[in-house]
């Protein structure tokens, strides 16, 4: 009996071990483990044993019917496994299909420039002002410092709507408005869309400024070489040197244009900066009395300063665009680069 | 301006590169814009005398030419035929590369040898077309370099000068500046002449308008000779861009480029009556100006008359009827003083800027008058020969003297940021011409010449303190202020919520002009309305406001369509502009544009075109983005969009905007194929609220959901079917359309709606009963609201 016990336990893994699928292995328990299977017959007949041999006996088939259930169940996870990697395998994709993508758009790069002046300055405690687009000849000009019939007027051609109207030509009106508005300290810039009457590849007759205005206390031309040092770090690199020319703006005195190393030749020389090494990125000095006149400060006790400089310029330097109508066509291929 | 270099060399020494000088006086405020050097190409290029002539043997068009260059023969191939025996002609010598190109070098042609090239103009980089050799005159030097022989040995700067320098538009004024900035002095030159035994009792000057013409001088010389300038002051007018004419008006030209006081010459026969007259025109008197045309003046132009007839607009341009020509005998000469708007109002009317009317709208020093006329008397009397009166007429009624200053040092120091020292002051103000006088250790009393119409005030002191100083001595500092966050506006915090919704919606960012063309906007202004328009635009297509930037971005649309690129979908955050007679003021918007297929056509995901619930979907968004939510209404009077498919926003009860599809005239018009659907929506409306979040409890209880499909009338609008269910009751917690049919099994005229209704309690769990008897009340109230009967 031990014998045919022995050779069932053979009979039976091997028919596990081959069971190619659930089914299979039910059947294959049934017919050893089951009711009526095999082995449960062999233990029907341990009755014809002698009382001293059953214990050894019974134990030989508890043994026998554990290792069965051990590989049965072995059997079953390794079906399983092998049907979900069946399975899996059936639903491979292509992964180098492209994604199912609902497109995202873009920023234009003038607002990513402009943010970015907009982010430097409010870390150091400027404000955002505000101010119309179509502005009073007073506003652009008289309180500026820029009388009717001066030659200063020239610096900058002007679209008129009448007279006294006019599209602002700088962002510089909103000093005046501000000011107007509020008693020192002052501490804003100013952004948005300026008009001048001027178009070609570096020209646009609609472009963009950002103003800036401190007025304290004590504030000095060093103040204004310090600020701008801070600006220009960030925006340009810490490494990048600037120098300071005397210019003349009928509202700031002294008044300077600020240039910076060429951002592209790093000073050597080359075409987009004529070869000087410098290039002009804004204009700025200590505001003069005459506007502080006009809006009711006492120039003897406020002293401030004033900045201002182009959007486009500072894009077109940063992503080396050498047309300026293109911020304006926008063209997807083009805003797409961004 | 421009200016050269030799001419600047008269009034000071230049020891250093032009290169040099140029970076001196960029960091003074005088903006070198570029220099360039004349004669370049000349090296090698000599002046020689052809000694013989002789036919080439092998090459009829051909000569041999011997030629000297004084201590030197040369055998040189000359293919012209202008030149003769004796002549002083250009050679170029090997190793020469000429302005045009050619380099030179000894080589045989046809068997002869040639070592070098005989010069035409055009060769020579001097003419832009010549015929044959250029022949020089007789009285040059032999080997003498061609460049230095006719002066073309030069530097010129084009110097960048600021509105309110008017010292600087001179040559002297400039030589000014460069010998105070390298500690040099300023060669004044002697103007000095014999005046004649003539008065000037001939003629008289009736000043009408002393305070548009502050000064008048005027004097006569009789029996000049007109002819050609010599080549000195061409090549000088030539380096500073200016046509010369004939000796006396170059004269008057050159005088006015070293002085920067402009003159005129009359002819003085053509003046009637012998009488110069300095009043206004008149509405009906006109005058053909030296450009050949006609200008009625008006009475508000100060002119130079005579007796009878305008001369001259006065610091302007004078009139062909009085010019100066090769038939000119006698001559009176012009040296005034006209007050900067009165020229500047002529010079803007007439559309006439010149050289002189540049001059006279920055200020011209009445004082410095007389000098610039004695000058150019002596270079007439030099160039020109003649007579000149003894005396001059010099009407001078308020003579302008000079203005004291009171400068602070302290407040020089305060203001720049820097320590400075009196005496370092008072060096550099003396180094100017500005006379100063020392109040007390901290005080000082300068006194700045006539010619500065800059310095008029204490900060136009310190300006110059720190021109001379330089600006790289003032060292960084910080401002010292109060510690505190900047911040964008309110405007700006909505716009960028704003911006990123519309780029997370797959819209891609345009920025447009703030005007357009009145073509573009009409369709898209109210009835009887005009959009303001600019009076001076560059274009038509630029010249009125945008009241709209619809548009704008229809034109985007198409630009891109052109390009082959499709399926576009564009915001703009800008300004939009009030129409003639709207007191709305500017106001901000956001634009959006959608067109072509939903995702473009990719392969998994639908080809399908867009329609009305895309732009809808993305201006519910985008309010959301914002905090606000928006009650949308049917609109068919949108006059742009389709009426069928158009919609108005309220935001908080106010007007915020519409949507729609563009109505299929404006996409004509626009040329754009297939449809677009747009949105506009102010910004105003959206910043009326600050929301402040306070979070609600999220539910603990379960909630049970129900699903209903109802058929009712088709033009029952979804709207309100939602607001009958949700209004049954407040456990209905959310409530959404999930299906909307018509077809089959559906009859005609009707519609299947199916929602689903979630109910849920706040404090308990709902009972199955509780929600039964809900339920039947929605249906109920779709039954009697709005005649819904349960979908079988």
């Amino acid at each position: 009996m031990k014998g045919s016990l022995e050779r069932l336990k053979e009979e039976a893994l091997v028919l596990i071990d081959k069971a190619p699928d659930e089914q299979e292995l039910i059947s294959v328990k049934a017919r050893y483990l089951g009711k009526k299977g095999e082995i449960t017959a062999i233990m029907k007949e341990m009755g014809s044993l002698s009382p001293s041999e059953r214990p050894a006996f019974g134990q030989l088939v508890n043994i026998v019917k554990d290792s069965l259930e051990d590989a049965l169940n072995g059997r079953l996870l390794s079906i399983k496994k092998m049907a979900t990697e069946d399975s899996l395998k059936k639903e491979k994709v292509d992964i180098s299909l492209p994604g199912r993508r609902v497109s995202v758009g873009k920023r234009h790069p003038l607002t990513t420039v402009m943010d970015e002046v907009i982010g430097i300055f409010t870390r150091i405690g400027f404000s955002v002002a505000d101010g119309p687009e179509i502005e009073t000849d007073y506003y652009n000009f008289e309180a500026l410092n820029i009388p009717k019939d001066h030659p200063a007027r020239d610096m900058q051609d002007t679209f008129y709507i009448s007279e006294d109207i006019v599209l602002r030509t700088h962002t510089s009106p909103v000093q005046i408005r501000t000011m107007e508005r509020q008693a020192p300290p002052i501490r804003i810039i100013a952004t948005g869309s300026v008009y001048r009457c001027d178009s070609d590849v570096t020209h646009s007759p609609m472009f963009h400024q950002v103003e800036g205005l401190i007025v304290d206390r004590g504030i000095s031309f060093g103040d204004l070489k310090g600020i701008l040092k801070t600006f220009v770090g960030e925006m340009f690199g810490e490494d990048v040197s600037l120098r300071f020319r005397p210019s003349f703006f009928p509202f700031t005195e002294p008044s300077a244009e600020v240039d910076i190393q060429c951002v592209l030749c790093r000073g050597d020389g080359c075409r987009v900066c004529s070869g000087t090494g410098w290039l002009e990125i804004m204009g700025c000095g200590m505001v003069d009395p005459a506007v502080f006149n006009f809006v009711k400060y006492d120039p003897e006790i406020y002293t401030g300063f004033a900045f201002g400089m182009g959007i486009e310029r500072i894009a077109m330097l940063k992503y080396k665009i050498n047309d300026i109508r293109l911020f304006f066509e926008n063209d997807i291929r083009f805003l797409n680069q961004f | 301006m421009k200016i050269s270099l030799n001419w600047l060399s008269d009034f000071v020494d230049i020891d250093f590169s032009p290169e040099r000088l140029a970076e001196t006086l960029i960091t003074a405020g005088l903006e070198v814009e570029g220099i360039s050097k004349l004669g370049e190409g000349l090296n090698n290029v000599v002046v020689a005398r052809i000694l013989s002539m002789n036919s080439h043997p092998n090459a009829d068009r051909l000569t041999l030419c011997s030629v000297s260059t004084g201590d030197k023969t040369h055998s040189i191939v000359c293919g012209a035929k202008n030149m003769k025996e004796g002549d002083l002609v250009a050679l170029a010598l090997p190793g020469a590369h000429l302005p045009n190109g050619t380099k030179i070098v000894k080589s045989k042609i046809r068997g002869e040898v040639s070592e070098g090239m005989l010069c035409s103009e055009v060769e020579l980089g001097l003419a832009k077309e010549s015929s044959g050799l250029m022949i020089l005159q007789d009285t040059l030097t032999l080997g003498t370099p061609f460049a230095k022989a006719l002066m073309l040995d030069d530097t010129v700067f084009d110097i960048n000068i600021t509105p309110n320098r008017s010292d600087c538009l001179s040559v002297i004024g400039i030589a000014r500046e460069v010998a105070a900035l390298t500690g040099k002095y300023l060669k004044r030159q002697k103007v000095e002449f014999t005046e004649g035994d003539l008065d000037t009792s001939g003629v008289s000057v009736d000043m009408r308008d002393s305070d548009a013409c502050p000064r008048y001088t005027g004097r006569i010389i009789r029996d000049v000779k007109i002819v050609p300038s010599p080549l000195w002051i061409k090549r000088r007018l030539e380096a500073s861009g200016i046509r010369t004419i004939n000796n006396v008006v170059d004269v008057t030209n050159y005088v006015m480029l070293e002085t920067g006081q402009p003159l005129h010459a009359f002819d003085l026969s053509l003046l009637c009556g012998n009488k110069i007259v300095v009043r206004k025109g008149s509405e009906e008197e006109k005058i053909t100006t030296l450009d050949g045309i006609e200008r009625s003046l008006g009475s508000e132009t100060l002119i130079i008359a005579d007796n009878e007839k305008p001369l001259a607009i006065a610091g302007v341009m004078g009139g062909m009827g009085s010019e100066v020509s090769e038939i000119t005998t006698d001559i009176l000469l012009e040296s005034a003083c006209f007050k900067p708007s009165i020229v500047r109002k002529a010079s803007k009317r007439f559309g006439l800027h010149t050289e002189s009317s540049h001059r006279f709208e920055r200020g011209v020093d009445p004082n410095g008058v007389l000098h610039a006329s004695n000058r150019a008397i002596g270079l007439i009397l030099e160039l020109a020969g003649g007579n000149p009166s003894s005396g001059l007429i010099d009407i001078y009624p308020n003579k302008m003297n000079p203005v004291n200053i009171e400068m602070r040092l302290g407040r020089a120091k305060s203001i720049l940021g820097i320590d400075l020292d009196m005496d370092s002051v008072i060096y550099g103000f003396n180094g100017l011409g500005l006379a100063v006088k020392e109040m007390d250790r901290e005080r000082i009393m300068v006194t700045p010449p006539t010619f500065r119409v800059d310095l008029t005030r204490e900060i136009d002191l310190i300006e110059e303190v720190a021109r001379l100083k330089g600006y790289d001595i003032i060292p960084v500092t910080y401002p010292k202020v109060e510690a505190r966050a900047g911040e964008k506006n309110k405007k700006g915090i909505l716009e960028d919520r704003l911006r990123g919704a519309m780029i997370g919606m797959g819209f891609y960012e345009a920025v447009t002009y703030g005007f357009t063309s009145p073509k573009a906007i009409s369709p898209f202004l109210p009835s009887n309305v005009v959009p303001v328009r600019l009076l001076n635009p560059i274009s038509e297509e630029q010249s009125v406001m945008r009241t709209t930037i619809i548009p704008l971005l229809l034109e985007v649309v198409g630009r891109n369509h052109s390009h082959q690129n499709e399926d576009l979908k564009f915001f703009e955050i800008g300004r939009v502009f009030p129409f003639c007679g709207d007191d709305r003021g500017e106001r901000m918007v956001v634009t959006g544009i959608l067109t072509g297929l939903r995702y473009g056509k990719r392969w998994n995901l639908p080809a399908e075109e867009l329609d009305f619930f895309d732009v809808k979907g993305v201006v519910e968004n985008l309010l959301n983005s914002a905090g606000v939510s928006a009650v949308f209404a049917p609109s068919d009077t949108i006059q742009y969009l389709h009426p069928g498919k158009s919609a108005t926003v309220e935001v908080f009860d106010q007007d915020a905007g519409v949507l729609g599809e563009v109505h299929p005239d404006v996409m004509e018009r626009f040329d754009i194929k297939g449809r677009a659907y747009v949105f506009e929506i102010e910004l105003k409306p959206l910043m009326e609220l600050t929301r402040s979040v306070s979070f609600a409890h999220i539910p603990k209880f379960p909630a049970v959901s129900r699903d209903i499909a109802i058929v009712l009338d088709d033009d029952v609008p979804a709207e309100r079917v939602y607001k009958v269910i949700k209004d049954v009751d407040p456990l209905i917690t959310e409530l959404f359309l999930f299906d909307l049919y018509q077809g089959k099994h559906v009859p005609d005229g009707k519609k299947s709606m199916a929602y689903s209704i979630r109910y849920q309690a706040n404090d308990r769990t709902l009972r199955e009963e509780e929600v039964n008897i809900l339920h039947e009340k929605v249906l109920a109230a779709v039954k009697d609201e709005v005649g819904g009967v349960l979908r079988e």
